[in-house]
């Protein structure tokens, strides 16, 4: 399996590519710089000049808050340019992988939501990703594989600000509870990636970490690892507007993927203590 | 980001660590030296770059350096770089060089680590070209003509490699002559320019000693050939090949005659068979123009200037009677 990663230099692309050098497969990782997915024959050609067996597309516009005011931008990168990738990937007879997101949904619910269930995205970010879903589900060697809440390694993310907001000593922290989700630690996804495109899984497959909950939750397991003496509040969405409205329930169900890969999921506690570790490494 | 520069204390790589600190303040220059190295070339660095002993022909230096520094950009400039060397212990250079670059690759994919790696190969791999090849296109057929040119065409290849077997993001770049301060006195501009400034001095017979004058060579500021391997990292396709080159050649003859004008001093000419390398490449002048259009890179430094910072160069470091 030789893999061709878009979005490569990402938070979730570096993951990716680090989890392809632990299993040995060829695994070119490019930057947007590189590689700007919107521009189709900078897709091809890096296809030509590698010759993937997999495409996965790690790139995307995930500011969600912009993508409101940028619509035409974010479906431009989330959605139309999925097309030039699958092209690709169809020319070279490349599986293909396209992450996508919990914001497909409208978070009403109450119940895990299931590959199938009815799609209603609530803002711009989710609407382009629901665009790019539609455009990798047009080739019948496509994955599409939704998430939700992603940290790790070499990117913007919750776990990150939580720690920059402590060391700076912007505490306590003042975090929404009316938000109820499953933080995803990159690596833990890198490696289902990798084991889906081994099984040569195809259609949609829902994967996030073991353990429902919300950001104030998530935030007190971070305070609570990194220093204890801080205090994490409660507060409702309401208190803190934010031009993109955000589900409110966004639980996957994974129970497609654990019967396919044979995998339980694993809980994000694991993946936020190694993160933190690793975290406190690199600044010491 | 963190950049790690093997070579850093030779000629090319200290000006390219000079560079970095000056033009990309948010860069953090890690450097590789071996215990023997020379520092004079970076001594006035000393506190802004992080030095670390490696041996590039020692695996387990460089994946104890690389497992510290991960760096996200390195630039492969060690290299036992002299080509007459080449000719005296050419199993040492070859051994240097190519398993100085498989060591640092393994160590690379060992630690799984995701770096753009610049390697500096070289013009000398085309070694013997036609007059009709001129200017010399990435796509000319590859003659080497000296142990030097086989280790660096092995280096190139063995980019080319692993970016295809492992998708490694190796920028092969082939930098054509570059000259400039502090460039080694057993290189041609320089050691004409030294003798010169010591003639100036009086340390020295009003005799220049020369070897074939007769070669053309395409000549790069040395301070425009690491800003095009900073560019090649930042801007060039991984797997691809660029040559690194003004486009304009320059008999040696040339040279000699403009260091001379440069200068006051009534000078004699000699041959000296001891100059004439075993199989010289008579010219050798690149087309560069795949890399400028992949990065907007240009010369911007003009030939003559290198001669006069080359010849201050060599006035100062006499002066100070550094050698």
């Amino acid at each position: 399996m030789r893999a061709l990663i878009f979005g490569g230099t990402g938070m979730l692309g570096r993951a990716v590519v680090t989890e392809a050098r632990r299993r040995d497969r060829a695994a070119l990782a490019l930057s947007h710089a590189q590689a700007d997915v919107t521009d189709g024959d900078r897709v091809h050609y890096w296809a030509d000049a590698f010759r993937p067996s997999l495409i996965v597309n790690c790139a995307a516009f995930t500011r969600v808050d912009d993508c409101e005011t940028q619509e035409e931008h974010a479906t431009a990168v989330n959605g139309h340019a999925v097309s030039h990738l699958v092209e690709a990937a169809r020319r070279h007879g490349a599986r293909f992988v396209q992450v996508s997101t919990d914001y497909v949904f409208d978070g009403r619910g109450d119940e895990p939501y299931r590959e199938d269930d009815a799609t209603a995205p609530l803002s711009a970010y989710g609407r382009s990703k629901l665009a790019g879903e539609r455009q990798a589900l047009e080739y019948e060697a496509s994955l599409v594989v939704r998430t939700s809440w992603l940290f790790g390694p070499g990117g913007a993310n919750f776990a990150a600000t939580m720690v920059r907001l402590i060391e700076q000593g912007k505490t306590p922290l003042r975090v929404v509870d009316d938000q109820q989700g499953c933080p995803t630690y990159t690596p833990f996804l890198a490696r289902a990636l990798w084991r889906l495109a081994d099984l040569g899984a195809t259609g949609v497959v829902h994967y996030r970490n073991r353990g429902p909950v919300t950001w104030y939750g998530f935030a007190c397991e971070i305070a609570q690892l990194w220093d204890r003496s801080v205090e994490v509040l409660p507060v409702a969405s309401a208190d803190f507007p934010r031009p993109a409205p955000r589900p409110a329930y966004s639980v996957l169900d994974v129970e497609r993927y654990e019967s396919l890969s044979g995998h339980r999921v694993e809980p994000w506690g694991l993946g936020l203590v190694e993160y933190l570790a690793e975290h406190r490494r690199r600044k010491s | 980001m963190r950049v790690l520069i093997t070579g850093i204390t030779g000629f090319a790589g200290s000006h390219l660590a000079e560079y970095l600190l000056a033009e990309h303040r948010e860069v953090e220059v890690y450097g590789t030296y071996r215990w023997r190295s020379r520092r004079e070339n970076i001594e006035h660095l000393t506190g802004r770059v992080e030095m670390r002993e490696a041996d590039m022909r020692d695996y387990s230096s460089l994946h104890s350096l690389l497992d510290e520094v991960r760096p996200e950009a390195i630039f492969h400039l060690a290299a036992q770089s002299f080509v007459p060397s080449s000719w005296r212990a050419p199993a040492e250079t070859l051994g240097t060089n190519i398993t100085g670059q498989t060591n640092l690759f393994e160590a690379v994919r060992y630690l799984k680590l995701d770096p753009v790696i610049q390697i500096a190969c070289s013009s000398e791999e085309y070694g013997l070209v036609h007059p009709e090849e001129t200017p010399i296109k990435e796509d000319n057929p590859l003659r080497p003509l000296s142990p030097y040119a086989v280790s660096k065409v092995a280096q190139d290849f063995m980019g080319y490699q692993y970016f295809q077997s492992y998708g490694l993001k190796v920028v092969r770049t082939r930098a054509f002559n570059h000259t400039g301060p502090r460039r080694g006195d057993v290189f041609v501009t320089s050691n004409f320019a030294k003798q010169v400034a010591s003639i100036e001095a009086g340390l020295a017979e009003p005799v220049i000693r020369v070897g074939n004058l007769d070669a053309i060579r395409d000549f790069t500021d040395v301070r425009d050939t690491v800003r095009a391997y900073w560019l090649a990292v930042e801007k060039g396709r991984p797997g691809e090949v660029y040559n690194i080159a003004t486009g304009t050649g320059y008999k040696i003859r040339q040279v000699l005659e403009r260091l001379i004008a440069l200068s006051d001093v009534e000078v004699k000419v000699e041959t000296d068979p001891e100059r004439l390398r075993p199989s010289d490449v008579e010219i050798l002048i690149g087309d560069s123009t795949k890399f400028r259009a992949d990065t907007g890179w240009e010369p911007r430094i003009s030939f003559d200037q290198t001669l006069v910072d080359v010849l201050d160069y060599w006035r100062q470091q006499l002066q100070g009677g550094a050698r």
